[in-house]
């Protein structure tokens, strides 16, 4: 059968559907999407390589299998895009950064091998910000591929670092996208683009074969469209794995809390929404409004700890000795964002005891954090503070005056889990998005409150009129 | 006021080693003309300036402009703020790092390996 552009907006668990219906095959469905990534990538930015030869291989023996009889689970035949940093043999992997443009790292991240396993089809690898955004960028433009274009207005920003993923996802370029978090990487570009963005807890996916920024911080996650179809991805991709000795040694299954019967009890914290866009307020409160359906909603205060500190300076302090060569040789004043080439420079010579009293005062961050999720399910804030502002602008001109909750620095330190989902329109029909935190391991009480919110809302579903 | 400003600073630091900075104002290159004129004693370089001429001189390059000195004064100051703020919390000796970093729950023995529920 003939498949239409709607079709593109499809998510894993429909298409999964459809493919064991015999409604299409696995081959037919990636030609669609390499389709659809060749004409529509160019205009978001969003596409670095596109890997036709091995997604055509991999369709053909995903239906060959299907013809078989051998079924490996819901990724199975259906397409997706990596983002830019994770190796792939054979296909080059550029860390988004100009000196890495052509360089090829011949073997398959862990999250790659996985996937591949799960019977997925690798159809492109995205773009992203010049080495996952660590030196500082202020505006778009700091990639080798052009300004990460949002999937609902070309002439905003797709947020960063995973912008490609949010923008191909949004755009039905791949039904889903693997993303990477160090403090604000996946829930950013989910949020500005509107789609699903998790970011499961640190050490339950392996990041092997991952382009390391903060070592103690570096998250892989899901992007998609739904919360159901993060569970799916991340039941693929998580588990213990011998070359990354941070990964968690319990395995995950996607097994969603269910509310039902019960009431979840969310957080809210005090002051979230004083500093937001007017559409962010009006949605967020909106949101409180669904959730208040399964959940006992109350307000509380984060404790009062430095929790940008301590994010700013680890990852600072794990760049500079992970990028410290790349400086050293100059290849730093090639990449793309002015501000980049020189933003690394700082980090070489901050005191040892900073990063060690870093660590210090993490771990009380770590204990405060998991003290609240003795009583709650979850923590729930607005994903942003405004909707995706212009490509041209550096983002302090545009975000002036707004400011987020110190929830995403505060759970990225803790290394917790967290999702991002859309919420509402604003501004330029340009998506807003709240975001759900959690207790560490806790995916599935999280995917259980996010598909409760999106069973009951049909943000999810709206896509942008692209041909 | 000091007598000698932070651009001053950077631009005799970058004469010293022999970037390409424009070095109009800078009062060492207006010492060697006016050699009669008696400058007034330099102060000492500030904690951000040591730690920028170590930088420089460590990761040498011709591409430090005024404009990248000054973005790069601008991170320096940052760090160190960010180092006060860090300093000022209260630890107690025995407040060990997390050396190797995990994700924390109360209810498992070390804080791990943790098990989630349900």
């Amino acid at each position: 059968m003939k498949l239409t552009p709607d079709d593109a907006f499809s998510t894993v668990t429909q298409w999964a559907q459809r493919l064991r219906q015999g409604e299409t095959t696995s081959v037919a469905l990636t030609e669609f999407y390499l389709e659809r990534l060749e004409r529509l990538g160019p205009q978001f930015n969003c596409v670095v390589t596109l890997a036709r030869d091995l997604a055509l291989k991999q369709a053909a023996e995903a239906d060959r299998l299907f013809a078989q009889g051998q079924d490996r689970g819901p990724l199975h035949g259906i397409p997706y895009g990596a983002k830019d940093l994770l190796a792939t043999r054979g296909i080059p992997t550029t860390w988004g950064a100009a000196p890495f443009k052509d360089r090829i790292i011949d073997m398959d991240a862990t999250v790659i091998e996985r996937l591949r396993n799960a019977g997925a089809v690798l159809v492109a690898k995205l773009s992203m910000v010049e080495i996952a955004g660590g030196f500082g960028y202020r505006q778009a433009d700091a990639s080798f591929t052009g300004p990460g274009r949002n999937g609902w207005n070309r002439e905003r920003w797709s947020g960063g670092s995973s912008s490609g993923p949010g923008a191909a996802v949004a755009a039905g370029l791949v039904p889903y996208a693997i993303g990477s978090e160090t403090s604000g990487s996946i829930i950013t570009p989910a949020g500005y683009n509107g789609v699903a963005g998790l970011r499961p807890t640190y050490g339950r996916v392996s990041r092997h074969g991952a382009m390391a920024l903060s070592w103690t911080l570096d998250k892989l996650g899901p992007m998609a469209r739904t919360a159901e179809d993060c569970g799916h991805v991340l039941h693929a991709i998580g588990g213990v794995d011998p070359h990354d000795p941070t990964s968690i040694v319990e395995p995950y299954q996607f097994t969603p809390y269910d509310f039902a019967g019960k009431k979840a009890r969310i957080a809210t914290i005090k002051g979230a929404l004083e500093n937001v866009q007017p559409e962010v307020r009006a949605n967020f409160e909106d949101t409180l409004k669904v959730l208040s359906a399964f959940a006992e909603i109350e307000e509380i205060e984060l404790p009062p700890l430095p929790y940008s500190a301590v994010v700013g300076t680890i990852i600072n302090c794990e760049q500079a000795a992970a990028f410290e060569e790349f400086i050293r040789e100059g290849k730093v004043w090639e990449l793309s964002a002015p501000e980049d080439r020189w933003g690394g420079h700082s980090t070489l010579a901050i005191p040892a005891k900073d990063y060690i009293n870093a660590l210090r005062v993490r771990a009380k961050i770590q204990h405060a954090l998991d003290a609240f999720f003795e009583k709650y399910d979850a923590i729930v804030a607005p994903s942003l503070s405004t909707v995706a502002g212009p490509i041209d602008r550096d983002f302090r001109e545009w975000s002036k005056g707004f400011s987020s909750t110190s929830l995403g620095v505060a759970s990225n330190a803790a290394g917790l889990p967290a999702i991002a989902l859309c919420n509402g329109f604003g501004q330029d029909n340009l998506p807003t998005g709240f975001q759900l935190v959690g207790r560490a391991l806790e995916e599935n009480r999280l995917l259980g409150l996010a598909m409760a919110y999106q069973s009951r809302t049909d943000w999810h579903t709206r896509h942008p009129d692209l041909p | 006021m000091s007598n000698v400003t932070r651009r001053d600073f950077a631009q005799q630091l970058a004469l010293a080693l022999g970037l390409g900075l424009s070095t109009a104002s800078a009062p060492a290159a207006n010492a060697a003309e006016e050699p009669e004129k008696k400058d007034p004693p330099p102060r000492p370089p500030t904690l951000a300036e040591l730690i920028l001429t170590g930088i420089v001189q460590q990761y040498p390059s011709e591409h430090y402009s005024d404009d990248v000195i000054e973005g790069l004064f601008s991170d320096i100051r940052s760090d160190l703020a960010r180092g006060r703020e860090l300093s000022k919390f209260p630890l107690q000796n025995g407040d060990e790092p997390a050396f190797v970093f995990a994700a924390y729950r109360s209810d498992r023995p070390h804080g791990g390996p943790p098990k989630a529920t349900p």
